[in-house]
């Protein structure tokens, strides 16, 4: 019988042995041509939050040792042999991609504002009035917009890679997340302190660093054999 | 300035919203459960004959 299996992410092969150093014995790699995956008996990892903090601190950790491609939580296999089908498949495009990730991490930047008037509002009343002050703000994002927009490109230079992110809560003004080389990390911070501190109205938060979630960006299929 | 929420809240706000909706993408059978129970359990077939019904039907 056999058991299905959760698949968190793909490392190099050749790091395959740094998934014994992580502290979750259920954890194992299962390698194919220059990659391999990384799983767990789905069985044997916790529900609920515990599962998704549990997830985030393994996927970390091999990111710091070597690099790791994130695969989007839920990703459930019927077997081992299935993972190792869809890594021959895809092994050059998953394997350029750890290359470009590797020795990188993620941070993100979430700013916001007490002023009304740089946002759109609570998302209250009807939808269609919300969207259009959704879009007013869009099209003139004012001064606040202005210092977001320049802020960006000056991080986005000393990144890797940058994308900007649906903001979260009504009143945020910009979210973004870096792919930054791990040397990089404190002139990151260095710079947002410095621009942003001298702005009352705008408070910040960095998180991270963070496994490679939004730079890892692969579209892969199971095989026509692989469906449940 | 107020904080609308405490840092620790913001993080795992961005903890969920990685976890969920970023990292590599695999199509075909998906199951996200949380606190034991199946938020979405999604084939694209499934998914596909939503986005047709709703271009049928803009109401």
């Amino acid at each position: 019988m056999s058991t299905e299996l959760l698949l968190l992410g793909f490392i190099r092969a050749t790091a395959s042995e740094l998934v014994k150093q992580v502290d979750v014995p259920v954890l194992f790699a299962i390698v194919c041509g220059s990659s391999a995956g990384v799983a767990v008996p789905a069985e044997a990892w916790p529900e609920g939050l515990a599962g998704l903090q549990l997830q985030n601190r393994v996927l970390l950790g091999l990111n710091e040792s070597d690099g790791v491609l994130p695969v989007r939580t839920g990703t459930v296999f019927g077997s081992a042999g299935e993972i190792q089908e869809l890594i021959a498949r895809y092994d050059s495009e998953i394997r350029r991609r750890l290359d470009l990730i590797a020795g990188k991490v993620e941070l993100g930047l979430d700013l916001w504002t007490t002023d009304s008037q740089a946002t759109c509002g609570p998302a209250d009343g009807p939808g269609r009035q919300y969207l259009r002050r959704l879009c007013g703000a869009v099209a003139d994002p004012g001064p606040v917009g202005a210092f977001c927009v320049a802020l960006h490109q000056r991080l986005t230079e000393i990144s890797a890679e940058s994308e900007r992110l649906a903001c979260l809560r009504p009143s945020t003004v910009f979210r973004a997340s870096y792919l930054l080389p791990k040397e990089k990390v404190e002139e990151f911070k260095s710079l947002v302190t410095g621009e942003v501190g001298g702005m009352n109205e705008l408070g910040f938060l960095i998180t991270g660093p963070w496994p490679p979630y939004s730079f890892s960006c692969l579209e892969l299929e199971k095989g026509e054999g692989s469906g449940r | 300035m107020n904080e609308v929420l405490a840092n620790e809240h913001v993080t795992l706000l961005e903890l969920l919203d990685r976890l969920l909706n970023k990292g590599v993408m695999i199509w075909g059978d998906l199951v996200i459960s949380v606190a034991g129970i199946d938020l979405v359990y999604l084939r694209l077939q499934l998914l596909l004959a939503a986005v047709e019904t709703l271009g049928r039907d803009p109401r």
